[in-house]
Parts: C-alpha cells; sequence; structure tokens
C-alpha cells in the first residue's frame, strides 16, 4: 500500500470546512457507513481527492470477526466506494456486530481462541479477494471479554498477522480504554506491532464513568493514548497516526491542539528511536522500513 | 471438525451473547455480567442518540417521556436489517401510530411526511425513494402535503383543514 504520513484526522460533515481548509493533514479517513454508495461523493470528498490528500475508507459494519462469510453485496459496496474516492486502503475492525438476526450497533469482541481465529482469518481472506485495496483490521475497545480466553490480545494479533497478510490499524485509545477496563498488557501489544504491517494508528477521546474508561470520540484524548502512541513511535520510528471525533465537536483551536499533541507525542518517540538506533546501528535494518514522515 | 460446524458453534455462541445485549436476555455463562450489562446500556444509549438526531421533531415533541419509551420499546424491537437510525425511528413512530400514541404535534407529523416521500422500509430495509412521489398526512387541524421531486428536493404544503 502507499504509506500514509503525518498526523491525520477523520472526515466528518461537521469538520468538513476546517479539512478543506487544512493544509498540514497528512491524510484523511472517511467512514463507509456515511457514504450514499449510489449518490455522487459528497463536494468536500472530490475537492480533497482533486488535492491529493490521501484518503483511507473506514468501515463498521463487515463484522469479519462473525460467524457468517461477509456479506458480498457489502463488499461490493465497500470495493466501489474505495475505488471512487481512490483509497489508499480499506481498514475494518477486529470485531463482529451481527448474530441470530440482531444487528448490535456496536463493534463486539471476537473469542481470543484458535477457533475464533481460524474464522476471522478466512473472513479477512475473503473481503481481501473483494477489495481492490489492502485491508487494515483494527483493535476494539470492550468492557468485556468471551471467557477463558487461550490468548492474550497481543498473541491474538500475533497469530492474526501471521495466519494472513492484513495491514493493522493499531487504535492507542482502544488499546488504553482495555488497559485501564481489562488489565490489556500495552507494552505486549505495542511489541506485538511488526513495522512492515503497520497501515496507521487511531488517537481518540474518551470519558472516565465510575470504574470504567468510555471510549467515545467525544472528550479530549487522555494522555494515556498519546504515551501509547509515543511508546510505539520509538520502538518504529515515524508513524502515521490519525486522529477520530465524532462529536461534541470542539473548537478550531482546541482541535489544533490536539492534532498537534498526536504530532507531539510522534515526535518525541522518534527522538527516542534516533538515539536509539543512533547507539545501536544494528536496530536501524529493522526499523528502517517504518514509513517515512512528511518533512 | 468442519469449518461448517465451527461456524454454527461460533453463529450460537454469538446469537446468545447478542440477545443479552440487545434485548436483555441471560447473560451467557462465563461472562462477566456487570460488564456485558454496562455494554448493554452503551449499546441502548447509542440507539436512543442515533435515533434523537434522525428524528429530532418527533422526539422533541414526545419530551421527557421520549427515553423510557424509546428504551423500552427498543429492548423488545432489536435492530434486525440494518444499524440504521432513520429506519429505527421509522419503526418506534411505527409503534406509537398503532398504539394511538404518536404525538399530536404538527411538526413531528411533517418530519414523518418527509421520511415517507424520501425512503419506504421494505423487508430489506430502507429503500431510497426515486422520481416523483406524494404523501399527506391529516393532523388535528390541518392537512400536511409532501412531495419528493426528482432530483431529490421535498416540498412541503399545510392546508389549514
Amino acid at each position: 500500500m502507499k504509506p500514509l504520513s503525518g498526523v491525520g484526522l477523520g472526515w466528518r460533515r461537521q469538520l468538513a470546512h476546517r479539512i478543506d481548509q487544512e493544509t498540514e493533514l497528512g491524510f484523511v479517513e472517511v467512514l463507509a457507513e456515511h457514504l450514499n454508495p449510489t449518490a455522487p461523493l459528497p463536494a468536500p470528498l472530490v475537492r480533497l481527492k482533486e488535492r491529493g490528500l490521501p484518503m483511507v475508507l473506514h468501515a463498521v459494519s463487515l463484522g469479519l470477526g462473525g460467524a457468517e462469510p461477509p456479506d458480498p453485496r457489502r463488499l461490493d459496496t465497500l470495493a466501489r466506494l474505495a475505488e471512487r474516492l481512490g483509497a489508499v486502503c480499506v481498514s475494518e475492525h477486529v470485531a463482529f456486530v451481527r448474530a441470530g438476526g440482531i444487528e448490535s450497533g456496536h463493534l463486539l469482541p471476537v473469542a481470543r481462541g484458535d477457533e475464533a481465529l481460524d474464522l476471522l482469518a478466512e473472513n479477512v481472506r475473503l473481503a481481501q479477494a473483494a477489495l481492490p485495496v489492502p485491508l487494515a483490521l483494527e483493535n476494539i475497545a470492550t468492557l468485556f471479554e468471551w471467557p477463558e480466553p487461550a490468548y492474550t490480545e497481543a498473541e491474538f494479533l500475533t497469530g492474526l498477522l501471521s495466519r494472513t497478510s492484513t495491514l493493522l490499524l493499531l487504535d492507542v485509545a482502544n488499546l488504553y480504554a482495555n488497559a485501564l477496563n481489562l488489565g490489556t498488557d500495552t507494552a505486549a501489544v505495542l511489541a506485538a506491532v511488526p513495522p512492515e504491517r503497520l497501515a496507521y494508528v487511531h488517537v481518540a477521546g474518551g470519558v472516565r464513568h465510575g470504574a470504567l474508561y468510555h471510549d467515545t470520540h467525544a472528550h479530549p484524548v487522555p494522555s494515556g493514548p498519546l504515551d501509547l502512541l509515543e511508546t510505539l513511535a520509538a520502538q518504529l520510528g515515524p508513524v502515521p497516526a490519525l486522529l477520530e471525533r465524532d462529536d461534541h465537536f470542539p473548537s478550531p483551536e482546541e482541535l489544533t491542539a490536539e492534532l498537534r499533541a498526536i504530532e507531539a507525542a510522534c515526535a518525541r518517540g522518534v527522538a527516542r528511536w534516533k538515539s536509539e538506533v543512533a547507539q545501536r546501528p544494528e536496530l536501524h535494518a529493522v526499523t528502517s522500513s517504518a514509513p517515512e514522515v512528511r518533512p | 471438525m468442519s469449518a461448517r460446524t465451527a461456524r454454527e458453534r461460533l453463529a450460537e455462541a454469538q446469537a446468545t451473547l447478542v440477545r443479552a445485549l440487545a434485548q436483555g436476555a441471560p447473560v451467557p455463562p462465563g461472562f462477566d455480567s456487570a460488564r456485558v450489562q454496562a455494554t448493554a446500556e452503551t449499546l441502548l444509549s447509542k440507539r436512543r442518540r442515533w435515533v434523537e438526531r434522525s428524528w429530532p421533531r418527533l422526539v422533541a415533541a414526545l419530551g421527557e417521556s421520549f427515553r423510557s419509551r424509546f428504551e423500552a420499546w427498543a429492548r423488545e424491537n432489536p435492530m434486525e436489517l440494518e444499524a440504521s437510525a432513520l429506519a429505527d425511528g421509522r419503526r418506534f413512530a411505527d409503534a406509537l401510530l398503532a398504539a394511538g400514541e404518536f404525538p399530536s404535534s404538527e411538526s413531528a407529523h411533517e418530519e414523518l411526511l418527509t421520511f415517507e416521500v424520501r425512503f419506504r422500509l421494505t423487508e430489506h430495509g430502507l429503500v431510497a425513494r426515486r422520481g416523483l412521489t406524494f404523501k399527506s398526512m391529516r393532523t388535528g387541524a390541518a392537512t400536511l402535503l409532501a412531495a419528493r421531486l426528482p432530483g431529490g428536493r421535498v416540498l412541503r404544503l399545510r392546508l389549514p383543514f
């Protein structure tokens, strides 16, 4: 896939004007379910496409972790939208969204065992075969897990990456949420990210209600996800990172501050990575495949 | 073990979990019941907020009773075809109409009428209408007319009788 770089922002109608004016964005992500597949693309997206700003098509309703193979009609819609947008890749989630004829309207966790992993891998291969561009899969946030998981989250991701050729969309906000709510080992997950398989990173805000942290995309980004982003960049070098904001849109100044905070976290990580590489040149061979940041 | 059997087993396990999340069925054994219930609440409030956005006038006309009415209805009526707030709200409106509880507000009727000229609910889900469509609706004091023109523009007219 054509590598992404810099800091990105999730395209939303409420942010369309802002994104139109923005000259420093490295890429945007467009929500597939918000586009009418039979209507012309919204004019602001056509302008972004003409500007040559790299776009990712992000989907939430394939349900690749579900028991059914992915619906060919949904795949066909995604494939057409990806082509019309000129998307560099399509991203989806390690999740199921429907079962027993019921749409949950939510991303639900898959059981972390071999049987579910094999079916997920099969569904991923079916989706890849139907899409004109690479597929990247995202780790989700969940408040609960399936009983007695055979694998940790890190092991499960490694298993998915070894069984398929999918790319990874690492959501550090989801990882942060799972660490708080489920005790997920963030260091193990970050260590499981192969640089050549990382498409990009998601960053988002959330809020704590009682004992639980909710990944809302409607609140400011706390320092936790940014710290994880910094650690990842310290391991891999420059990583493209995108802010997702879905609701309670902040003022332009606040939004700029969040984008700059993401950039700064990446830069801190890259500085650590560079000093590490300088001290241990043998690392360079491993890390040099990370995508380059735009000058 | 054939792949088909594995898919069937997974389908059953996931369906049991989704029924617990969407309909308040018992939480399957082994799961953290409090966390599954917390997720069920998140799902329900998300679904309610989507409908609040897609059907603002109906929601305003129902006022404070909207939340409890919608949530009670939603638990009995999970989303079956697609996770669409427009379709979900339309089905909720149908339930209100059938129970004679649709608010008398002209604004809410107008919203429903606008939906009706733009979309129809089918057994496959929500379908956008094409071409020219006319609809009318009687409220207490007026007759509301709406037309969807080819190209998608909607014209509305209120007759005060």
